[in-house]
This record gives structure tokens, C-alpha cells and sequence, in this order.
């Protein structure tokens, strides 16, 4: 028997893990979605920083139709102040998680290409886009630093 | 590079709308091409945001150009999108770095838009394995770069080397790049998508481009017949 497309389940107190797997269409992200939000209270009664794992590294097709439902639970995740990790490790499928975190406007949602990056994700605190400015601004300026230096010395010869 | 985002309406003022006609008529005219995710930008940074990015990500190319050579630093930012699952970043600073290579070094380099397209639907493991495949060992030195971003990005690089800092900036900005880009980069086709430099805008080097990839691809196809008529013997 094929896996499910999904299944919720809590980790810890502070953790849920979803895992996808085969092919998500849009019925099943709605129900995946309606599942989310009516066992929240229990998964996570009392956490005031819950962290999610979206496992999607069995996933293997998921529709367009079934984006707008998974947006939809990031937003609820996302008011729930959760910090979600989508670990996958197929390009495309990090895309995905990429354009579901932005849609929702969650800045605590991001995808990762392993589980270890995921965990880290969720151990941290920093904000996706931020985060990612501030690290491409840092090297940038480092890195032009280098350059100029390196121009220096060949104009000094 | 900016200041902290202001979170903005979704929709566009009516200023910011024919900003972004404008911008994207004046990035034609000057570049070639025009971002097709233009109106995200706006509607995140506003318009003055938008020429702050724009201005940057130049700088950041242009850091990568004076390390890397034109070729392979449009190749590594077009992998790094690659990686994040953006195909119209992905496909643009990949399609620049074929046009550049061959005009540079007449070379055809063995990814175009239909290999990426395949390689993103692979797992990482195999997609790298199929780069490998793909550009051992004519592309030895691009291999080596595109190999060490990838280890550098899933946390696996081991030791330093010196273009170690450049690779991390390329992941990094692309990184933040694709936060806007994937509203249009997800379901991009990537044979729509514009070559990411102004060499976009050289009509006659794209045509004799074009015809040597369509010679190239007539070739690889009658290999794999002529391979696939053997084998049923």
C-alpha cells in the first residue's frame, strides 16, 4: 500500500513533524490543511515557540492546485508563531517551499536541503529574508574589500 | 544594501504601477531584458528599494565577473538558483553564461535550459552526478566551483579555500534574490526566459548561438538513436 500523502504527528512538546510523501493534489493539501488546524491545539497545547518539520523528501509530485491549501496552513502556522523547516532534497521541491513561505508572508518558514540545515533552522531565531540580506551584504563587502586589495597590489607592481 | 523592510500593501499605487512600465521599458533599452518579477520587487521595497537591488546585485556580479571570469560566474549564480528550485534565475544567469562562453571561447557548455530542467527534478545527489557526467572533464575548472557551492550550501564543504568567501556571497545573494524571484520562477519556462547580462541584447551572437546549440542537440539525438538502434540488435 502506497504511503499517505501526508501525515501529522508531534515530535515533542515544542515540535510537529508533517511529512509528505507521493503525490499531494489539491484535496488532499485541503484536508491536510483542515487536519492542521483542528489538531493544533492538542499537537501543541502549551508551546510558545513551536517549531515544524515539513518532511517532503518522499514527496514526489505535488499539484498546483494543492499550493493555495498549503499556503493557507503556513499563514495559520505562521499566526501560531511557529518557526516552520521544509527539508527537501530536490530542487524543485525547495522551490516550492520557498514560494509557499513567501506567499504566506512567513518570515519564519524557510526551506532546507537537509535535515541537519532544517534542525539548525529551527534552533535559530533569525528572519529568512533578513537573514539572507544581511549574510549577502556582509560577504559583499568583504569580498569587495578583497577585490580592491587584490587591485592594489597589481597597480603597486 | 537596504534598510529594514517596511511590510507594504499587496497592491501596487498607482505611481508604483507605471514605475514598474517604466522600469521594465528602461531595463530593455539598457540590459536586454526585464525582470519579470519587477512588481514584487516594488511592492517590497518600494521604487527607490528597486534601484537599491538593482545597483547591489550589479555589484555583487561584478565582484563575481573580476573573480570568476563572465562564464562561470554567471554559471554559479545560475546554479545557485538552480538549487533553490527558482528556474527563471536558474535559466537566465545559465543561458548568459552559454552565450558568453561561446562567444568568449566558442565553446558550447553541456547544461542549457532543457538539461536544467531535467536536473531539477532530480535529487541532489543525482543532479550532481549528472553535472559530473555533463562536464568532466572538458569543464574541469567550472565542475570544481559549481561542486564546492553545492558542498558549501548543504553544509558539507570541508576545509577553506579562497574562493570559498565568493561562493558564499553568489549562495547568498541568490538566496535572497529568489525571495522575490520565485512568484515567477517556480513555473517559469525556461526557454522563455531572457539571457541574465547585456550580452542579451547581442542579436547576431544568440542567432549563431542558437544554430549551434540546434546542431549540437540534432547530434546528441542521433547519437542515442544510433546507440538505442545498436542495443536492440
Amino acid at each position: 500500500m502506497s504511503e499517505p500523502p501526508y501525515t501529522l504527528s508531534r515530535s515533542d512538546e515544542a515540535a510537529v513533524t508533517i511529512k509528505l510523501a507521493g503525490r499531494l493534489d489539491e484535496a488532499a493539501s485541503r484536508r491536510l490543511e483542515r487536519a492542521l488546524v483542528v489538531q493544533w491545539p492538542d499537537l501543541m497545547p502549551r508551546a510558545d515557540r513551536p517549531r515544524v518539520l515539513v518532511d517532503m523528501r518522499a514527496l514526489e509530485v505535488c499539484e498546483a492546485g494543492a499550493r493555495a491549501a498549503l499556503i493557507r496552513a503556513q499563514r495559520f502556522l505562521c499566526r501560531k508563531g511557529a518557526r516552520t523547516a521544509y527539508v527537501a532534497s530536490q530542487p524543485r521541491l525547495r522551490g516550492l517551499a520557498l514560494y509557499v513561505a513567501h506567499m504566506a508572508e512567513d518570515p519564519g518558514a524557510k526551506p532546507a536541503p537537509t535535515l541537519a540545515s532544517a534542525q539548525a533552522w529551527l534552533d535559530a531565531t533569525a528572519e529568512r529574508l533578513a537573514d539572507a540580506e544581511q549574510r549577502a551584504e556582509a560577504l559583499l563587502q568583504a569580498c569587495e574589500r578583497n577585490v580592491d586589495a587584490v587591485g592594489a597590489g597589481w597597480r603597486s607592481r | 544594501m537596504i534598510p529594514a523592510l517596511l511590510r507594504r500593501s499587496f497592491a501596487l499605487s498607482r505611481v508604483e504601477h507605471a514605475g514598474v512600465q517604466l522600469i521594465k521599458v528602461a531595463m530593455w533599452a539598457s540590459e536586454g531584458y526585464a525582470l519579470p518579477f519587477t512588481a514584487e520587487l516594488i511592492r517590497m521595497h518600494g521604487l527607490a528599494g528597486f534601484v537599491d537591488i538593482v545597483r547591489t546585485y550589479k555589484r555583487i556580479v561584478a565582484v563575481l565577473v573580476a573573480r570568476f571570469g563572465a562564464p562561470d560566474a554567471h554559471a554559479l549564480l545560475g546554479f545557485a538558483a538552480h538549487w533553490n528550485g527558482c528556474g527563471y534565475i536558474s535559466a537566465g544567469h545559465v543561458f548568459a553564461s552559454n552565450l558568453l562562453r561561446f562567444r568568449d571561447e566558442g565553446a558550447l557548455f553541456p547544461i542549457d535550459q532543457d538539461e536544467l530542467e531535467r536536473l531539477s527534478h532530480r535529487s541532489d545527489e543525482d543532479a550532481q552526478a549528472r553535472v559530473r557526467e555533463l562536464l568532466e572533464p572538458a569543464f574541469g575548472r567550472t565542475l570544481s566551483l559549481l561542486t564546492r557551492q553545492l558542498a558549501l550550501k548543504l553544509g558539507t564543504a570541508e576545509g577553506e579555500t579562497e574562493d570559498d568567501p565568493y561562493l558564499n556571497l553568489c549562495n547568498a545573494a541568490v538566496d535572497w534574490t529568489n525571495e522575490h524571484s520565485i512568484v515567477v520562477g517556480l513555473d517559469a519556462d525556461l526557454h522563455a526566459v531572457s539571457p541574465l547580462d547585456e550580452v542579451a541584447k547581442d542579436d547576431a551572437l544568440r542567432h549563431r548561438y542558437e544554430a549551434a546549440r540546434q546542431a549540437e542537440r540534432k547530434r546528441i539525438a542521433a547519437e542515442r538513436a544510433a546507440k538505442a538502434g545498436t542495443a536492440g540488435r
